[in-house]
């Protein structure tokens, strides 16, 4: 058998390819595919197999795989879908490598269908065959060059490799992307992911010398810890650029409607996006407007940027995008200043934006950029043309071109027009050099390649903040709660198992009788704080079931009977345990730690303000877990709460040592137990710098 | 020959599958059990008519030759006072007696279940104490979910048993759920032999045996299956999936064997439910989910039903859903064996009649 292939170089550049199912009909895939097989260049030898012809485009058609004397790196299986579980065996048999199934009617269609690619994923495991599909467009790459699928044409030839999880957007960004003159290395239609899915793909081209950018339509991630990975490795090597559908409660209803399963939170994705250097985009416009800067253009040194226009308003236009997306305006050096002031109109504007008036002629656009792309200050240049009066777009563009080929920043055009652009467009764009009608489409394309620099120049820490566990307690808590047939703990469970981890936490005793509370209360030592235990009521104060600072026996024992009484007549099948006293605590900033845990991508740490307001005012950030020293303080630093932690109006700073320290916990905590599928610790009471923090709600929720 | 008048003095206490396990072990061991209910509560149904669904499921497990009017001769139906007041009293129980002697004869042991309620029937002097009286049999209590007022409950029967001169030869704290465990078997059965009750056995509340199953859900709602699944699993929980969808999943993971009502058009939900591992999805108002949904339920082998009827309606019905054990239920049956192996000293409490 073959050594596994990470680079899939015998999928997107075989020696040999067989049709199975060709067909001499145009008009019918079988045809389609094998034309354009032939008819786009594919230089390595070509099978048809089909048993019901001789012949097919001058080609000799075989009856059954079996009988071409030849090692077949990739089979194109385009036959009903009956019939494809036992070709794939045949082609298994023969020691095909890669297999591409177009057909349709498999997990798509429901339960027979399913089970029919469950047999041919089983197939291609035993013969270590690679399988894109079922139901999928096929793969094209344009430098084999191989189109070895039923689009109606050929891309052009380009550094753009898209991966696409639905064909039907995949065949109609081909056809836009003539007019737009956009080329492709490779376009993958991903069909079901039976085998291979976009992280195989995005490792794949992680190392393919003709791709520069990767983009990825989405509806779902097949294997979340796999995705993580190749992410990981691929964005520090190129840019991935996300597109991902479902997002709404509406889309992702539709979606689980479509597939049968439910992906990951929204939540989940933009985090995992976030934080392992994907950049997500909202629009398909979006991801070909970037893509068309991150193809061609080099990465920026900041986010010092030049706006250079011919009219103030889409100047300023430009300008306020720039703060939006997080560019700054470069301040222009002495010289460059002196430069243009010499070489401008009186009442041309030299300050960024510099504005070259309206009558500006193709000499003065050129005379500026001349003197602009060589200021140290700037990291990127946006250019602006309207067609005024006297403004000559073609000519302009023309003079420009020349200068551009020695620019080593970004650049983008904003040219605004329509007819009397036409022609510019067409120019720059024939010049790999970006254009976008608008401005803010040139500003928010600069912006997300300076955010990928940003990702690309992060830091990973490997650090990890491991605290030494015991674990055999925690463990014997869980099965305790397990054999109770209960998935929530207790909260005085829930702090036990925080503090081996060194989160300090109150002290608890759970009273089951008004009589064991007081004497609780004694040990604890007044005043105490009571809740009701109960691993049905999940939120206690919303019932009457907590009561603060209570100051003595005879109050102890009252509420303890009105609360248990009261608990019974809500919840009147919860299980009541009793009452949980606690030892009072000296309120400080509140804030909250939680985990839950997401079906694609484990478990999702969040950080945030704290306290009953939690889930109105929704100040938080989010981190898959394990997060590292890095990522707590990052993700600290991104919510307003932090403002608050370091201190208001002359407060004295809070120990944001202690709630990274809590964050690195409670990540390892859940990490080592993947059994907690849900944790909260909220509030936690930090204190000033120095004094720590306490956990005093703590919540936890198992799942099997 | 022992008699052996097993009694509960508070509804749903696990009387019958406590009588089905103990008979069961009775058996293996080689006794002849017998068995008689002198008052029964009839379940009506059109095709069988009157019958006590305790009774044909012990007549079935032991296996008795006599027929259900034989083995329950008194049947509480509505009103029964008026239909039993044209009946001389020392003719009912004469009967009453003839009857046990039928059913007791050549048998080791024979176990009487007591009537529907502890006043049942006083009005004819046939309440549970009277009968126990008149068979010379000694009462088991069986208390079911323990609490402060079911211990007590014994000892205060315990006083007019002790009046009437009837013995009770102890008692057995059924369904105890586990964080109440420690102190039935400490505090509880510590009280209870104080004031002269032995208990044998403390038995953990066990939802395999009380919770209803899939089964009996399909046959209370009368729907369409679209998907088969496993119909022997319990539901302990019964969730209406009408939350968004991330919400939908913190609520199914809290807890296990859950139903899930919700409506065909809400994938998401379904999705959920397959994904936390439902016993059972009841889709309302004849909304067919797609084919990819129903699917990945089946291959999960989860049962998917689809009724006629919206949330409301559907919960209101699945009201009336309750863990009978069934004659064709032999797991259940063996279930309640083991626990009388497991948790109960059936050796010494035999010896004690």
């Amino acid at each position: 058998m073959h050594k596994p292939d990470i680079l899939l170089s015998t999928l997107f550049n075989p020696k040999s390819v067989s049709i199975i199912g060709a067909s001499s009909k145009p008009g019918k895939l079988g045809y389609n595919i094998l034309e354009n097989v032939i008819k786009y260049g594919y230089m390595g030898r070509v099978y048809p197999v089909n048993p019901n012809y001789q012949e097919i485009l001058g080609l000799k058609v075989y009856s059954n795989i079996s009988e071409i004397n030849d090692e077949i790196d990739l089979a194109v299986i385009v036959i009903p879908a009956e019939s494809v579980v036992k070709v794939a065996e045949e082609c298994g048999a023969s020691k095909v490598k890669n297999l591409v199934v177009i057909s349709a009617g498999f997990k798509e269609t429901g339960k027979e269908g399913a089970e029919r690619e469950r047999a041919l994923k089983d197939i291609c495991k035993k013969y270590k065959m690679n399988l894109l599909g079922p139901n999928c467009l096929g793969v094209i790459d344009t430098f084999t060059p191989l189109n070895a699928s039923f689009a109606a044409q050929m891309p052009l030839k380009g550094n753009i490799a898209f991966i696409s999880q639905s064909g039907a957007l995949g065949t109609a960004i081909l056809d836009w992307s003539f007019k737009n003159r956009i080329g492709f290395s490779k376009v993958i239609s991903l069909g079901n992911k039976a085998d291979l899915d976009e992280s195989d793909f995005i490792n794949a081209l992680a190392a393919d010398n003709n791709t520069k950018v990767i983009l990825l339509y989405i509806e779902d991630v097949k294997d979340g810890g796999k995705f993580i990975k190749s992410l990981k490795k691929t964005v520090k090597i190129k840019p991935v650029l996300v597109l991902k559908s479902g997002s709404s409660t509406a889309g992702q209803r539709a979606a689980a409607s479509h597939t049968g399963s439910l992906a990951g939170s929204r939540i989940a994705y933009e985090t995992v996006f976030k934080q392992f250097g994907a950049l997500q985009v909202e629009t398909i416009s979006d991801l070909f407007n970037y893509a068309k800067v991150f193809s061609t253009q080099p990465l920026p040194k900041d986010n010092s940027i030049c706006i250079l226009t011919n009219a103030g308003g889409p100047g300023i236009i430009a300008t306020d995008a720039c703060e939006k997306h997080g560019l700054k305006l470069a301040q222009l050096k002495n010289e460059t200043l002196n430069n243009l002031r010499e070489r401008l109109p009186p009442n041309a504007s030299i300050y960024n934006p510099v504005d070259i008036l309206g009558d500006a002629q193709p000499e003065r656009y050129y005379k500026a950029l001349e003197t602009l792309k060589d200021d140290d200050n700037v990291s990127s240049l946006i250019i602006i043309l309207t067609p005024q009066a006297t403004t000559k777009p073609t000519e302009t563009v023309l003079e420009l071109v020349k200068l551009t080929s020695m620019i080593d920043k970004p650049v983008a055009f904003s040219l605004i027009g329509g007819e009397q652009v036409a022609e510019a467009k067409r120019i720059l764009s024939e010049n790999n050099i970006p254009v976008f009608s608008f401005p803010e489409d040139a500003v928010e394309s600069i912006a997300a390649l300076t955010r990928y620099k940003l990702i690309r120049e992060k830091k990973m820490s490997h650090r990890k903040f491991k605290i030494p566990v015991d674990k055999e307690p925690i463990r014997e808590i869980i099965k305790r709660v397990l054999s109770e047939n209960r998935r929530t703990l207790l909260s005085s469970e829930a702090c036990e198992i925080l503090s081996f981890y060194n989160v300090k936490t109150p002290k608890v005793h759970l009273a089951s009788n008004s009589e064991e509370a007081c004497e609780a209360a004694a040990e604890i030592g007044y005043p105490v704080t009571l809740k009701i235990a109960s691993p049905d009521i999940i939120h206690k104060s919303d019932v009457g079931g907590v009561a603060l600072n209570v100051k003595n026996e005879e109050d102890v024992r009252k509420i303890f009977i009105g609360m248990v009484a009261n608990a019974h007549k809500l919840f009147p099948n919860a299980r009541i345990y009793g009452v949980e006293v606690y030892e009072y605590v000296e309120k400080g900033k509140e804030v909250i730690i939680g985990v839950n845990k997401d079906l694609q991508f484990g478990h999702l740490l969040m950080f945030g303000l704290g306290g009953v307001y939690v889930n109105f005012l929704r100040d938080v950030a989010f981190r898959i877990v394990p997060v590292t020293f890095n990522d707590a303080e990052e993700m600290i630093k991104e919510t307003k709460v932090y403002n608050l932690l370091k201190g208001v109006r002359g407060e004295q700073p809070a120990d944001i040592d202690a709630v990274i320290k809590t964050i690195l916990a409670v990540s390892q905590l859940v990490e080592e137990f993947p059994v907690i599928s849900e944790l909260d610790v909220n509030p936690l009471f930090v204190y000033n710098k120095g004094e720590g923090c306490i956990a005093v709600d703590v919540k936890m929720s198992l799942y099997i | 020959m022992k008699s052996l008048f097993v009694v509960s003095w508070e509804g749903f206490s696990g009387k019958t599958a406590f009588i089905l396990g103990l008979s069961q072990v009775l058996v293996e061991n080689g006794f002849k059990v017998s068995y008689f209910r002198p008052v029964g509560r009839p379940q009506t149904s059109v095709t069988e008519g009157a019958v006590d669904p305790d009774v044909l499921l012990m007549k079935e497990t032991l296996k008795l030759p006599f027929t259900l009017d034989e083995l329950t001769p008194i049947l509480i139906e509505p009103n029964y006072l008026s239909v039993y007041a044209k009946r001389d009293v020392a003719d009912l129980r004469s009967m009453i007696l003839k009857q046990y002697g039928k059913l007791s004869e050549n048998s080791d042991i024979i176990i009487v279940e007591g009537g529907v309620s502890p006043e049942t029937m006083t009005a004819f002097n046939l309440n549970n104490i009277d009968i126990a009286e008149l068979l010379n049999s000694k009462v088991l209590a069986i208390s079911g979910g323990v609490s402060d007022s079911s211990i007590e409950k014994i000892l205060f029967y315990k006083s007019i048993l002790d009046m009437r001169g009837v013995q009770l030869v102890g008692a057995v704290l059924n369904q105890i759920p586990p964080y109440m465990m420690e102190k039935a078997e400490g505090e509880y059965t510590e009280l209870l032999n104080r004031h002269g009750v032995k208990v044998w056995g403390v038995i953990p509340r066990s939802y395999e045996i009380s919770s209803p199953t899939v089964r009996e859900l399909l046959e209370l709602l009368e729907g369409e299956v679209l998907v088969k699944g496993d119909i022997n699993r319990v539901i302990e929980n019964i969730f209406i999936g009408a939350m968004q969808t991330e919400s939908s999943l913190r609520y199914f993971r809290r807890s296990g064997n859950n139903a899930i009502i919700t409506g065909g058009d809400r994938a998401d939900i379904i999705s959920a439910a397959v994904e936390t591992n439902a016993s059972v999805i009841v889709l309302t108002g004849n909304l067919r989910p797609s084919e990819q949904v129903l699917v990945k339920a089946s291959e999960k082998n989860i049962t998917v039903i689809m009724v006629p009827h919206d949330t409301y309606s559907t919960v209101k019905i699945l009201e009336g859903l309750t863990g009978k054990i069934k004659p064709s239920d032999t797991s259940r049956i063996n279930l309640t064996k083991k626990m009388v192996y497991d948790h109960v000293s059936w050796r010494e409490l035999l010896d004690s009649i």
